[in-house]
């Protein structure tokens, strides 16, 4: 029962025509109230379609509605003291039209199908002209005239494009329904000529409705000469209407592939509309007029960002709705100054502060936030643009654009100190009935309450509009420049898939946007995202096209029992088993080893291709450890989760568990007290120390130097027991929970933890100076499978691995949790990328960290210990948490769905980058020295395998 | 070569007289659990709630070893007043009941198979196969063959091929995709062939209990001979099972 939205309003309307003045003005409020309810039924995804062909709630078109709801409620009741305070000709022609108005806008919102979407928006036009004609004055008809012949073009326009759409349809031999969802679908296939050419005429018949110059000129008559509120109307949510009609085919044309064509189209409309607002408005004699030219310039600023695409769209939809909410507030206090001074030019008002103080709060306040004054939303939005402008490489355009805004600013503030402070003849109060102005403030405060709290599913909303195209475009861009892929999966809520990328340059970068079925590898263009793509096919089926080495991760099927993408069948479960990379010649040879290996570690299966001795090429294939935790996590009873997390890699247990519980934490809004901070930052410094000093030795022992080797396996083992001392777990299982940690760090405890250090830092000391300063074993290090800093960047490597290639990324130092803060951590890079370069790392790193614990040792540390924190997650959120683990980045990420359940938990383990650097390092390097690079990386089977 | 030297008198000999002389572990190390018979039922079914690994059976008043990771969690909701948690680290059984314990665990020595002891009392070559496991049981197994317990001053070894073995140590929960390199690896060890199960994940599939990916009990493949609780195991308890079993 979607439809009764807006047949409601055409009902009431068409009812208020025949019936008396006070009737009407009722019917009006209870309109708009029995509206807003149902939009917010809608929201909450109560209401469907009864003709689904037709009609559809589209995340734009709801964002829209919600606009439009309410606005249109608070507007009415605003209406009802207007009226009573100006008489109006033919009362019920004025509320009916209002009604029916609400109702085409209402349809234009939610129609999906082309055909009707024109109808609605032309339907608009045919019920907002009387409201113009309202004063029945010369002007306004005159105004009115304007109106509708100028939007009928127009319109007639976006029918020529309308029909060369699904001209396009046709041409390119597409069967399928003419709605904007299905159209989306089916774009690839359209015939890019026509689809083109109906992009351009729907540009400029909608673009005149939404006001973008040149085919503006209709605009600031109608919206001058209407009575306040339906210029709020017109401006706050017509232009939105005709704007939705823009995107929606951009949509299509996005997923066509022709952004290319349509982003710069708009990209220009938007900037020549801004421009001539900003002429315009500098030498404005009438402040309703200059309000309606600042909406051009808003448009403008809509499709410049709309054109822009990526951090662009999404500024777009911010200042879509902030301008809407903002606009509206405005001209309903020029109507407010129009009541009190009785004339629409400047220079009849002035003294507005102490003749009409309310007003006056509501008439400054609108142009503080319709200028982009920070902190309300125009602000973030324009901001946002003119970042998406200058990461994309448009600096002409976002020169103009910010020119324009600053003229426009000044044009503008100039008529608003005018009319507020300018002394008048008289400084007599004038009356201000508190229903003319609380609306207003209502408007102005929902802006500001959106710009600090954005109500997680209407964010959501707003990041469901961006498109798949952006998102991947975006995200080479940042990749390509330097930023890093944190994580990328897939999920499903609500029945679609979604993709969601975290990237990171010196800040985090969260996007999400709709998983297409296929689509074109980010890889191809991009290193990075290679393992991230292949595990979303693994894990969803969804297949990048032009990978391109398009292989399992860890042998699986995929959640949704779809085709697999890799054509395995997994009834047999050697993951083995599969063609390997090979290399062809006489003297060629493989060599393969495991999954079960001669040591006592874990299970993996490697492939080299070796001419003679040295390697050509090594292929890892892991997936024996999976374990299916990250499904496990979300099946497993809460108590549990905690132990799950913890053990996808027990000997980075700490690290692990401490994501974790970071996560909770920050979704169920747990406070964790700073004793319990450095416990856990000791516990994370002990776990690196055991495993590099573990490493150290065994690197020792695999060059044949054995003193250092058994030195070291004996106080790896001290530093474990450091950690059992904490926690009673030698790998400091159960340290970290939720909400704190499990066990208190008393005074004997660090006087004991104080000694044993103390005892130990100089045999650790001199155990890796004798390492480091044997000739024999500088000779093996030093050029051993050697990475370059670009194959480093490309692969995406982590920790210790990374800064061997001079990548000084370092968690604890760029993104501080726990105490981080408040240590100074150094930057370890080494540059020569060989085994040398990676013991060193480590071994600097041994040293430091020691330093940093018994840094922490002297003070007391006070606690609260918890045990199982109570906790509720926060619905519909999402988390991602950081952590410097031993072998690098490491990272959890929740998804929580509307009752708080956990919807998606997302792991990566810094292993995940780093076995590619192995396969890298043993390239040309002699296949003895595998053992020594094996060591020299350490990584995790299971930390991989999950 | 003085530097060599130097160190070597720095570090000192640090390897364990055990067993000739106890050792004590670390206070806060939970070993062997012991189990109050008198604990009023509402303590017992609240411990029974909170465990992670839904190891305790409160009626009976037992904890399933195979199952419980040590966390500790009863202990501390009791307040010690249901469970409590000894250092005694001897805690490895030959049978899979008396993996339930209200707080005994009946002498390993006593209960391992005769036969073993006079094939294997004196040299005892182990393949180790971790099948899924997290790596820290690993490493605490790993770690015998460090100074500080030196493993082959009992003449015990982990080999690398299962063909020089006399049995397989297993650790993990036994993911899908490991288990025929499991059994392969089993095939391949000649008869008689000790088989021995190293921690909670591996007796029962620990804390990825519920998985359809792993196995939840190495005794539904295969016939375990020594089963070695913990999450993972202290390396004392896997060279006190070693020792009590095959010496
Ligand atoms: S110590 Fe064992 S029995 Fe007690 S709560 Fe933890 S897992 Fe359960
Ligand atoms: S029992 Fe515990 S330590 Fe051992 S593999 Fe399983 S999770 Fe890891």
């Amino acid at each position: 029962m979607l439809e009764i939205v807006f047949l409601i309003p055409f009902l009431t309307g068409a009812g208020a025509f025949f019936l008396p003045n006070k009737i009407g003005r009722c019917l009006l409020v209870l309109t708009g109230a029995i509206h807003l309810i149902l939009s917010v039924m809608i929201w909450a995804g109560r209401l469907t379609p009864i003709f689904p062909e037709y009609f559809a709630v589209t995340p734009e078109g709801l964002l829209s509605l919600l606009v439009i709801s309410l606005l249109f409620f608070l507007i009415s009741i605003y209406t009802i003291a207007y009226l009573k305070a100006s008489d109006i000709h033919a009362e019920n022609i004025f509320t009916g039209s209002m009604l029916l108005f609400l109702s085409t806008m209402t349809m234009v919102t939610l129609s999906d199908h082309i055909m009707v979407m024109w109808i609605a928006i032309e339907a608009t036009t045919l019920a907002s002209a009387p409201l113009i004609y309202t004063h029945r004055t010369a002007a306004s008809l005159e105004a009115t005239w304007k109106y509708v012949l100028i939007c009928s073009v127009g319109i007639a326009m976006a029918l020529l494009g309308s029909v060369l759409v699904t001209v396009a349809m046709d041409v390119g031999k597409v069967d399928a329904p003419i709605s904007f969802t299905a159209m989306t679908d089916v774009a690839k296939k359209m015939d890019p000529m026509w689809l083109k050419a109906g992009f351009v005429f729907i540009l400029v018949g909608y673009g005149t409705k939404m006001g973008l110059a040149p085919m503006h000129t209709w605009l600031p008559d109608a919206h001058s000469e209407a009575p306040s509120p339906a210029s709020a109307l017109l401006s706050g949510v017509l232009l939105n209407c005709a704007y939705l009609g823009i995107f929606k085919t951009n949509k299509i044309m996005h997923a066509a592939g022709l952004a290319d064509f349509s982003g710069p189209i708009l990209i220009v409309f938007g900037l020549i509309s801004i421009m001539a607002a900003a002429t315009f408005i500098l030498k404005q004699t009438e402040y309703k007029r200059m309000l309606a030219y600042s909406s051009i310039e808003n448009m403008g600023i809509i499709a410049f960002g709309t054109g822009i695409g990526g951090l662009g769209a999404y500024g777009a939809m911010i200042c879509l709705i902030h301008h809407s909410l903002i606009k509206s507030s405005l001209f309903l206090t020029s109507g407010n100054i129009l009541l009190g001074f009785g004339s629409r030019l400047i220079e009849h008002t002035g003294n507005l502060v102490n003749r009409m103080p309310k007003t006056f709060v509501a008439f400054f306040g609108g142009f503080a936030g319709i200028s982009g004054f920070p902190p309300f939303g125009i602000f973030i939005g324009e901001l946002l643009i003119i970042i998406g402008a200058f990461r994309t490489g448009n600096y002409v355009g976002a020169g103009f654009f910010i020119l324009s805004l600053c003229v426009i600013f000044a044009g503008f503030a100039n008529n608003v100190m005018k009319i507020s402070f300018d002394t008048s003849d008289t400084t007599i109060r004038i009356k201000e009935e508190a229903s003319l102005v609380w609306p207003q403030y209502a408007l102005l405060l929902t802006s500001l309450v959106l710009c600090f709290w954005m109500p997680d599913t209407l964010h959501q909303t707003i990041i469901h509009a961006v498109n798949f195209d952006d998102f991947s475009t975006q995200a080479v861009e940042i990749v390509s420049r330097g930023g890093k892929v944190v994580q990328l999966f897939a999920f499903q809520a609500n029945g679609t898939f979604r993709l969601m990328a975290v990237l990171r340059t010196d800040v985090l970068l969260v996007a999400a946007c709709d998983a297409p079925e296929t689509y074109p590898a980010l890889t191809a263009k991009c290193e990075p995202f290679h393992m991230f793509e292949r595990e979303i096919a693994e894990q969803y089926g969804i297949r990048p096209e032009g990978h391109p080495w398009l292989k399992m991760v860890r042998y699986h099927a995929n959640c949704r029992s779809v085709d697999d993408v890799f054509g395995n069948d997994y009834t047999e479960d050697i993951p083995g088993r599969y063609d390997y990379y090979s290399v062809a010649g006489d003297e060629i040879h493989e060599v393969a080893v495991g999954p079960v290996h001669a040591g006592v570690i874990e299970p993996g299966h490697f492939r080299f291709n070796c001419i003679g001795e040295r390697v050509l090429n090594l292929e890892i294939q892991l997936g024996y450890q999976h374990r299916g935790a990250e499904d496990l996590l979300l099946k497993a009873d809460r108590k549990r989760i905690a132990f799950i997390a913890e053990n996808i890699a027990g000997d980075t247990s700490v690290g692990h568990s401490l994501c974790h519980a970071q996560a909770m934490e920050a979704l169920s809004g747990i406070q964790t007290d700073d004793g319990s901070k450095i416990i856990r930052t000791i516990g994370l410094e002990l776990e690196r120390i055991a495993n590099h000093v573990g490493d150290l030795g065994a690197l020792s022992g695999d060059v044949a130097f054995l003193p250092p080797a058994n030195y070291c396996g004996r106080m790896r083992g001290d530093f474990l027991n450091m950690s059992l001392l904490m926690c009673g777990n030698r790998f400091g299982k159960g340290l970290v929970r939720p909400g704190g940690v499990r066990f208190p760090m008393n005074d004997d405890n660090r006087r004991d933890l104080t000694a044993r250090i103390r005892e130990l830092k100089p045999h650790v000391k001199h155990t890796i100076d004798l390492l480091f300063s044997t000739s024999s074993v500088r000779s093996r290090f030093e050029g051993c499978g050697t990475v370059s800093r670009s194959d480093a960047e490309k692969l995406g490597l982590v920790g210790p691995a990374g800064r061997a290639c001079s990548i000084p990324y370092d968690v604890r130092r760029c993104f501080p949790t726990e105490h981080y803060g408040q240590l100074d951590i150094p930057e370890n890079a080494e540059p020569t990328g060989d085994v040398w370069a990676r013991a060193k790392v480590r071994a600097d790193e041994v040293m430091q960290s020691i330093a940093f614990i018994e840094s922490l040792l002297p003070d007391p540390v006070e606690t609260e210990i918890i045990d199982m924190a109570d906790m509720a997650l926060a619905p519909d959120s999402f988390v991602v948490t950081l952590n410097e683990a031993w072998r690098g980045e490491l990272s959890h990420c929740i998804l929580t769905d509307g009752a708080g359940g956990i919807l998606r938990y997302k792991v990566k383990d810094p292993s995940f980058h780093n076995w590619n650097g192995l396969s890298m390092s043993l390239r040309n390097t002699g296949i003895s020295d595998f053992p020594l690079n094996n060591k020299s990386y350490n990584l995790s089977y299971c930390g991989f395998d999950l | 070569m003085l530097n060599v030297l130097k160190n070597r008198f720095e570090q000192g000999c640090k390897t364990s007289r055990y067993p000739k002389e106890k050792v004590q572990l670390l206070p806060r190390y939970r070993g062997r659990p012991e189990i109050n018979p008198d604990a009023p039922s509402d303590v017992a079914s609240a411990c029974a709630a909170a465990c992670p690994q839904n190891a305790i059976d409160p009626v009976a008043g037992t904890i399933d070893m195979g199952r419980c990771v040590f966390c500790g969690t009863c202990e501390r909701i009791s307040n010690g007043r249901f469970v409590t948690f000894t250092q005694d680290f001897a805690i490895a059984v030959a049978e899979k009941e008396h993996l339930f314990t209200k707080g005994d665990i009946p002498t390993l020595a006593e209960h391992s198979r005769q036969h073993f002891k006079k094939l294997f009392g004196r040299s005892l070559q182990l393949r180790q196969v971790s099948a899924a496991g997290c790596n820290a049981c690993e490493a605490d197994l790993n770690v015998l063959a460090t100074p500080f317990f030196d493993l082959a001053r009992f003449g015990i070894n982990f080999v690398a091929s299962p063909r020089h073995a006399d049995g397989i140590v297993v650790t993990g929960p036994i993911s899908r995709n490991m288990k025929t390199a499991l059994l392969q690896t089993y095939e391949a060890t000649p008869e008689p062939r000790v088989v021995i199960a190293v921690g909670s994940c591996t007796l029962t599939g620990g804390p990825f209990r519920g998985s359809p990916e792993i196995t939840e009990g190495l005794d539904t493949l295969l016939p375990v001979d020594l089963f070695i609780p913990g999450c993972p195991p202290h390396p004392m308890t896997n060279l006190h099972a070693l020792l009590n079993f095959f010496k």
